[in-house]
């Protein structure tokens, strides 16, 4: 049964060499991540912030579509106009006075309204008193954090088109995708026994399986502030929109273009985008990449888990030869000695003895139980 | 009594203890609030909100639940891949803690997310998501959950052998045993690889939040530093439970927690070595003091995980069970510390919502989950053999 020294050390250095050996294996393969590139297709937004006039009639058109009447868009069965929020007032979102035009919040951020909404303009007043809107939806990013963490791939992203979607028969309500989104983008439904996430499809699933081309937003709004399109096209229009406007537009930037891995959806703004709720900490590159990247390189090929398992199944099979005997022995139950150490503890703690005629042994457990009971109690002080 | 003695041994007493019915009591009570939960939708009992996801289900129950109950894990790499025989008798009571821990952790999960009949998926390779870390921990602890019972298996195999009443049960059992026995080797090649993995990816998974968790935290080093905690842990939840144990049951003290406490230093020591490495590549070291109770946390961290090597390296109190008992709680402590600031403290949006702090409802779901562990325990070791037998005059297991 005894292992000599030389013997435990041969079979740790083993172990420790195989490890290390897969592990240095695993890192060279997994060199290979690259930057994503963007598909040619790819659909997205251009929102003009200096174009906004905070009418909101983006976030009524997507609470009416996306939600109201997301059924009969999803099926094609009442026209939707019969549930239009214009002839139905009691349809009409409430929203908490505050909340709606709250400068120091990025998110519209009503605890029980979230889910019903796809998209938010919210306002920002510069110190010069000018008023700044910025609407907030997916960014349907290139390299999405979401779509990378969900371990049911519940969300996607179209090869072609770009769109990030949701598909809530697969969705197992982790809320994985809220905790990796860096624009605080999807929602969940918490008060809801089944719940779902809620996030922007470019309304493929209602208007787009209707045949509908654009989105809710884009399609109404007034002053072209928020545009449909290829990002190749929108991209090239921000572009010369900056260079026709020299000095308007905030550090010649359009957001998007490469933050988080670069995103469909663009912006231009006069002001610094951090006052607009996006987060100054957002990177050039996706966290998507860092983690997929690390994660990888641990299980490239799966050669470190199979090679570890390998191993291990090898050194365990030759020590279960080493130490073989056969130890079905039946069952035996514990006696005496407890009640010599009761006997020994109730000394040293000083309560007497009195209890000690008992000689049946359902009698003495149950107060051991006692006891136990008491000193579960205090615990910690031991 | 026989010359050769049985290794394990069956606790005698009642099953129906005061501790019994305490634990069975809140159990209930949380069973309550969770089909409440169901009912009516979780937003109803918990405090998280689309900021702040993660709440206690996930980082107590899952996180620090899963590390306690690595003490399975450490004892099958100690006796069975390092070849330490001597401490087989151990190795019972720490897979059978690991069985409930990891049994609950498993159920934490089907009670924190919220569509749970759809982790079918899991099992459809069509939506299988390599990317994802949060895939592998759930097939990962899936499994281990099954191969503690494998593992633990073999316990109630020697006792249900015994029932003569159905001869043919127990001829099945003794015949099962067997078969387990001479495939330990594989059981326990699958249930080392297993931990080594998903105790890894549960930090992998916070890696893509980015600037969400505060630098302190958020390093390329998270994952192996979950490993490591995972031993730490696991060294941590062998002593005490059989520290514990002996006190409470009245048993002798079981001396090769000595032999285990020799462990120590090199995991601590390893941890604080990685720890270090890892806030200096993240460039952290400038928040050290500067973050509230984020600093608070990584400083005590160090200190709860740091003492222990030190006692048991350096001082008299190292060689003593007080001494051993103290370093077993500062390193559970520790760990708690770390993990709670990688799942909860340091994650912060930064933008708006209330800053999660557990309500009633997660408390008490949390706690009694956290509780089942015992009461498998104190249940468990009083139907099969579990505990190791010390019955033994001149053992050198026994003090």
């Amino acid at each position: 049964m005894k292992t000599s020294r030389r013997e435990f050390i041969k079979v740790g250095t083993a172990a420790v060499l195989g490890a290390a050996t897969v592990t240095t294996v695993g890192v060279k393969d997994a060199e290979a991540a690259a930057k994503r590139e963007f598909s040619p297709e790819a659909v997205g937004m251009f929102y003009d912030s200096t174009k906004c006039i905070g009418c909101q009639a983006c976030v009524i058109s997507c609470y009416e579509i996306n939600f109201l009447n997301k059924e009969s868009y999803v099926n094609n069965v009442i026209a939707p106009e019969d549930q239009n929020f214009i002839v139905r007032e009691d349809l009409i979102p409430k929203l908490a006075p505050g909340d709606q035009f709250n400068p120091d919040r990025p998110w519209l951020n009503v605890e029980t309204n979230d889910y019903r909404f796809r998209n938010i303009i919210q306002k920002y007043v510069d110190p010069e008193d000018k008023v700044h809107f910025i609407k907030h939806q997916c960014m349907h990013c290139n390299h999405p954090e979401c779509v990378s963490v969900c371990p049911v791939a519940a969300l996607t992203k179209d090869p072609v088109d770009g769109v990030v979607e949701y598909n809530a028969s697969y969705c197992i309500g982790c809320r994985y995708c809220q905790l990796a989104c860096p624009f605080l983008i999807p929602k969940y439904e918490w008060k809801r026994a089944v719940p779902k996430i809620v996030k922007c499809d470019m309304c493929k699933s209602t208007l787009g399986a209707n045949g509908i081309a654009g989105t809710g937003c884009t399609n109404v709004c007034p002053t072209g502030a928020v545009i449909y399109g290829k990002r190749v096209d929108l991209m090239k229009d921000a572009k010369s929109r900056i260079s026709n406007n020299p000095g308007k537009y905030f550090a010649d930037k359009v957001y998007g273009e490469h933050d988080n891995g670069g995103t469909d959806v663009i912006y231009l703004s006069a002001v610094d985008f951090k006052y607009l709720g996006f987060d100054e900490r957002i990177q050039d590159y996706s966290y998507a990449e860092v983690s997929e990247k690390l994660h990888h390189t641990i299980y490239t090929l799966g050669i470190a888990p199979i090679g570890l398992f390998l191993t291990l199944a090898v050194v365990g099979y030759i020590n279960g030869k080493r130490n073989a005997h056969d130890s079905f022995e039946g069952v035996e139950f514990e006696d005496e000695y407890v009640e010599d150490i009761k006997a020994k503890d109730k000394k040293s703690s000083g309560i007497k003895a009195t209890d000690a005629k008992a000689t049946d042994a359902k009698a003495t457990d149950a107060k051991a139980k006692e006891v136990k009971a008491k000193d579960e109690k205090d615990k910690g002080g031991e | 009594m026989a010359v050769h003695h049985h290794e394990y041994i069956i606790r005698r007493g009642n099953i129906f203890t005061p501790t019994f019915y305490i634990t069975t009591a809140l159990i209930i009570l949380a069973v309550l609030i969770v089909m409440y939960r169901y009912w009516m939708g979780m937003g109803y009992i918990t405090n998280m909100s689309d900021g702040y996801p993660w709440g206690t289900w996930k980082s107590v129950n899952v996180s620090l639940g899963a590390a306690f109950a690595c003490g399975g894990y450490v004892l099958a790499i100690l006796v069975y891949i390092f070849n330490k025989y001597k401490y087989h008798h151990m190795v019972r009571s720490g897979v059978l803690v690991s069985m409930f821990g990891y049994s609950l952790a498993g159920l934490a999960v089907m009670i924190d997310i919220g569509r749970p009949w759809n982790a079918i998926y899991f099992f459809v390779p069509s939506n299988w998501q390599l990317n994802s870390a949060l895939f592998e921990v759930a097939l990962c602890v899936m499994a281990y959950t099954g191969v503690t019972m494998l593992e633990f298996l073999p316990a109630v195999f020697e006792r249900t052998s015994l029932i003569e009443k159905y001869p043919r049960f127990s001829a099945f059992s003794k015949k099962w045993y067997h078969v387990l026995e001479k495939i330990t080797f594989l059981i326990i090649a699958i249930g080392v690889t297993l931990p080594s993995m998903h105790q890894s990816s549960l930090g992998t998974m916070l890696i893509s939040t980015g600037h969400k968790l505060h630098p302190l935290w958020q390093s390329n080093f998270i994952p192996l530093l979950f490993l490591i905690t995972a031993f730490i842990m696991g060294i941590a939840s062998i002593i005490l439970v059989s520290m514990l144990t002996s006190k409470l049951l009245h048993r002798p003290f079981e001396k090769s927690i000595y032999g285990i406490s020799k462990l120590i230093p090199y995991a601590t020591i390893t941890w604080i070595v990685v720890r270090v490495i890892s806030l200096t590549t993240s460039g952290a070291w400038g928040y050290l003091f500067t973050s509230g109770l984020n600093s608070v946390f990584v400083i005590l961290e160090f200190l709860t995980i740091g003492i222990p090597a030190y006692i048991i390296l350096a001082t008299k109190l190292g060689k003593s069970k007080r001494g051993v008992f103290i370093c077993s709680c500062l390193m559970i402590a520790g760990v708690c510390l770390y993990r709670l600031g990688v799942y909860l403290l340091g994650f912060n949006v930064e933008a708006g919502w209330n800053r999660y702090f557990p309500s009633f409802g997660e408390t008490l779901t949390t706690t009694a989950l956290l509780l089942v562990i015992l009461w498998g325990y104190v249940i468990l070791i009083k139907l099969v053999p579990v505990l190791p037998n010390l019955n033994v005059k001149g053992d050198p297991r026994k003090d």
